[in-house]
């Protein structure tokens, strides 16, 4: 008699259970994993969100001829002038240490956004006009209910009198809060209410572009001769047992180097991108290599036999042939490679990317600074309301990072031959 | 058989062992004929080569024997290819005795060059002799468009034949209960019912290929089912 | 009878230590079809290889004696192995078209040897290789697409234009059919008869039947020795080793 059923024997419930077991563990892992990541991208989320906006005053700025010279508007004293509007405001404020502090209401930057506004609109001279400027980060915090006011007034970083001033500006609607543009189109700042994360974005993309146009070539290069037409000796076996070591050493070492050669022989300029690009490409350069190389082995003989065997040159059989259809998984490997680039922070700081840097870049001759130094410095920062900017810093840089490797599968996509 | 193999040599090879039979059946016919000739003329000389023939026949045999031998060996035939190439075999077998019979009628022809024993019988032997040259044309012409009901219709014919063989059988046993004594006359009346005889040979193997064409096309074996 | 197109004397081939051919003579007739036959690793492909010195991409594979084609002995040092392979094609087991388009699998041979001057000539060249194929009918409105559209046997019929493109004097096959079902592979054999009026052949097969339908010469390899090397009819019919025999009427692997 034939038995099909599960009492057949063989062990089949036994193995039929562990076959379930391992499903499941399979799952658990992955589920932990995915909350892991999910707590992670969402706490990194809501202590952003703090900078999507971000706090302006009103102010009553007096632009009479008294006070700016209509012949130079740039000659008068917009720090006076800001001043003097906030004491209209608050005509009670006589104390020297308490007018600091109502000062401190407004950003530092505020003078000089008044200027500018005054210099694109010279129209405004002649009178008093409201102008919206920067409130301070602190005033900032207050507002989104970050700063605890049942705690006595020395803990907190806002005095009762503030608070007092605050309210009074909400009652008068001369508070509004507006879309943080200046976060993406600004440069770093020592005031957390305007630094803004464009001179680091750009330093990374020069960066990596160096990078790139040096370590793609290069590395492709070196994998293609390495795969296809180095001869199989000693010193093949050699370069390729180095080749694999250098992808495993500290990145902190390639930035020593950078910093010893292209600094200290070389004397490339310091801070700069193109030293950084240099550096992250020596530590990309492994990678790629070892990508590429696998991606050729991949590629099935019979494609470069035929070619051969139609009388195509070696170089020619490789070129037209093996290399194109690689090229999907040589793409793969250097974006893999650029994206470690883009994380990483060791190297630059090592030569010098680590400064603070207000203005944008615009060649990879100038100092510069990256994002994940950027992230680093903000971490560093004492000023709380550098916390969130921090948080969102990370996030520029997971989209930097999520868009590189989006180009990466188009690439892909429209590369990808099937055979 | 209408379509075409996909590998043209392949019908090549086939369509030359069939006409490489049909060459043999045509000599094999024009032997039957030209051995029907010599009873009413007799030619001592055409009579050797009538017999010399035979090693024509002979040679066709082989050779349809070996490209049948080849193909098999070559391309594996099966299915009605596998019967279009052993059919041949034995067709060209068949033939091959058809063409032995033919043969020795014709060596037999002396004997009325001397007497001609009974007119009657004579006829009834020549007209022996003409049925099995149409019906061996006719089994050649359905073999070669594969026509079943050609084939079948030469079976029937050969109904006649065994008739006139019977026939001639009693006329001879009646004339040789007169002619007791005259030996050289007894002698060609026996000469006379192993003509008939091999005219009676010719036509069972004339049958035998009517079957194999019927073979060829119906994949049976009618020989079996009778 | 023809003088042989190519002529080989005492040629053994070695992978390192191991010797996989021994003193092979042979000589082969040009516009036949002649099959390498004999159980796998027996040095048939080996010895196919060797006739356009694909062996050459081996490391280690060195060779002895001398193989000569119209004359001329491959292996002298003068002689230049693009030169070779463009007299002497080839065709593999698995059919391989590049991942191009059908038109610039043809083309690629007469691209890198510069063998048309203009682009009419190009195509021209392209729609004469894939006539010959008798691939032409089922392709001529689709040249542009990928050669991996086809199906098996077609592919492996745009490998063989491929090869003949470049209007080699010999084309090699290596079990050119083992992967097609047995409709493809019919119509391959049908046009390997008939390319043999232009091309002399060389294929090895490991089906016995398929060397007997298509070749008109036969070598029988036996352990990298040459057992048995005659007539197709002869060699099917009436071998005279009696390994040949063994081998044929599948008595020994």
């Amino acid at each position: 008699m034939i038995d099909l059923g599960r009492k057949a024997g063989f062990g089949l419930t036994a193995r039929n259970r562990a076959e379930r077991r391992f499903q499941w563990v399979g799952r658990f892992a992955i589920g932990i994993s995915l909350s892991f990541l999910l707590v992670m991208v969402g706490d990194i989320m809501i202590t952003a969100s703090g900078t999507i906006k971000r706090t302006e005053i009103a102010l009553a700025v007096d632009l009479g001829p008294d006070r700016i010279d209509p012949a130079d508007p740039q000659s008068a004293s917009y720090g006076g002038l800001v001043k003097a509007s906030l004491r209209d405001m608050f005509p009670n404020v006589t104390k020297r240490a308490e007018k600091k502090r109502l000062y401190n209401l407004v950003s530092p930057e505020a003078v000089f956004e008044v200027a500018r506004i005054v210099a694109e609109d010279p129209g405004l001279l002649g009178g008093k006009r409201q102008i919206w400027v920067s409130a301070s980060d602190d005033l900032d915090l207050y507002l989104r209910g970050k700063i605890d006011t049942d705690q006595p007034q020395k803990r907190r970083r806002i005095s009762d009198a503030e608070i007092e001033w605050i309210d009074a500006l909400q009652d008068a609607d001369r508070l509004r809060r507006v879309l943080n543009w200046k976060f993406l189109t600004g440069g770093d700042s020592r005031e957390p209410e305007i630094a803004g994360i464009l001179s680091a974005l750009v330093g990374s993309a020069l960066s990596l572009a160096v990078c790139l146009a040096i370590s793609f070539p290069l590395g492709i290069g070196a994998a293609i001769y390495l795969e296809e037409f180095a001869p199989a000796n000693r010193l093949s076996d050699l370069i390729e047992v180095n080749i694999n070591n250098l992808a495993a050493v500290p990145s902190i070492v390639f930035g020593l180097l950078g910093l010893a050669i292209f600094l200290g022989v070389m004397g490339l300029p310091r801070s700069s991108p193109l030293v950084g690009g240099m550096v992250l490409a020596l530590m990309t350069l492994p990678t790629i290599i070892i990508a590429a190389r696998a991606a050729l082995k991949s590629v099935p003989p019979s494609f470069k036999e035929a070619a051969l065997a139609l009388g195509a040159s070696p170089v020619q059989a490789v070129f037209h042939h093996s290399v194109p259809v690689a090229m999907p998984g040589m793409l793969t490997g250097a974006i893999v490679g650029m994206a470690q680039a883009l994380g990483e922070t060791a190297p630059l700081l090592m030569i010098g990317m680590v400064a603070f840097i207000v203005d944008i870049p615009t060649s990879i001759l100038e100092p510069a600074t990256a994002l994940p130094v950027q992230i680093f410095l903000w971490a560093d920062s004492p000023e709380r309301a550098f916390t969130e900017k921090t948080a969102a810093a990370i996030i520029v840089l997971l989209i930097f990072l999520v868009s590189m490797n989006l180009v990466a599968i188009l690439l892909r996509r429209k590369l990808e031959t099937r055979f | 058989m209408e379509n075409e193999h996909i590998v043209r040599r392949f019908d090549k090879n086939l369509e030359k062992i069939k006409s490489k039979t049909l060459e043999m059946g045509e000599l094999v016919g024009a032997q039957v004929r030209d051995a029907t000739a010599m009873w009413i003329n007799h030619d001592a000389d055409e009579v050797a080569r009538i017999v010399a023939l035979d090693l024509r026949v002979n040679g066709l045999h082989r050779e349809v024997y070996e490209r049948a031998e080849i193909l098999i060996a070559r391309r594996q035939p099966v299915a009605s290819d596998l019967r279009r190439t052993l059919a041949p075999i034995n067709i060209a077998g068949e033939l091959e005795r058809i063409g032995d019979h033919a043969k020795s009628a014709a060596r037999r022809a002396f004997v009325f060059s001397r007497n001609r024993p009974d007119q009657k019988l004579f006829d009834t032997i020549v007209k022996m002799s003409s049925i099995v040259q149409v019906m061996l044309s006719e089994v050649l012409i359905a073999y070669d468009h594969s026509n079943i009901g050609q084939a079948a219709e030469v079976r029937m014919q050969d109904r006649e034949i065994d008739a006139l063989h019977q026939a001639v059988l009693k006329l001879v046993i009646s004339a040789l209960a007169n002619v007791s004594g005259d030996e050289e006359l007894v002698a060609g009346y026996v000469h006379l019912v192993l003509i008939s005889r091999n005219l009676e040979r010719v036509g069972d193997h004339i049958v035998n290929i009517s079957r194999y064409v019927n073979q060829i096309v119906e994949g049976d074996d009618l020989k079996a089912r009778e | 009878m023809d003088d042989p197109i190519i002529t080989a004397r005492d040629v053994s081939i070695f992978y390192g230590d191991k010797q996989a051919i021994f003193d092979v003579d042979m000589d082969i007739l040009p516009n036949k079809v002649t099959a390498f036959i004999g159980p796998s690793g027996c040095g048939k492909s080996t010895f196919l290889r060797a006739i356009n010195r694909m062996n050459d991409l081996i490391p280690i594979c060195r060779m002895d004696g001398e193989l000569r084609i119209g004359g001329q002995d491959i292996y002298a040092p003068e002689v230049d192995v693009v030169a070779l392979r463009v007299q002497v094609g080839m065709v593999f087991q698995k059919p391989n078209p590049f991942p191009k388009s059908i038109f610039e699998n043809v083309a690629y041979g007469l691209r890198i040897h510069k063998l048309a001057t203009s682009r009419s000539e190009l195509e021209d060249r392209v729609e004469w290789s894939l006539k010959s194929a008798g691939l032409w009918d089922e392709v001529a409105d689709r040249l542009d697409q990928s050669g991996n559209s086809l199906s098996g046997g077609q592919q492996q019929r745009l490998c063989i234009a491929r090869a003949i493109a470049v209007e080699p004097k010999v084309i090699l096959m290596d079990e050119p059919a083992s992967a097609l079902d047995p409709i493809a592979t019919a119509v391959v054999e049908e046009l390997i008869d008939n390319l043999r009026k232009k091309y002399t052949i060389i294929i090895v097969t490991h089906s016995m039947q398929q060397a007997a339908r298509i070749s008109q010469r036969t070598a029988f390899f036996h352990l990298g020795n040459l057992v048995e090397f005659g007539d197709t009819k002869t060699i099917f019919t009436n071998p005279a080793d009696e390994r040949t025999q063994n081998y044929i009427t599948g008595r020994i692997g």
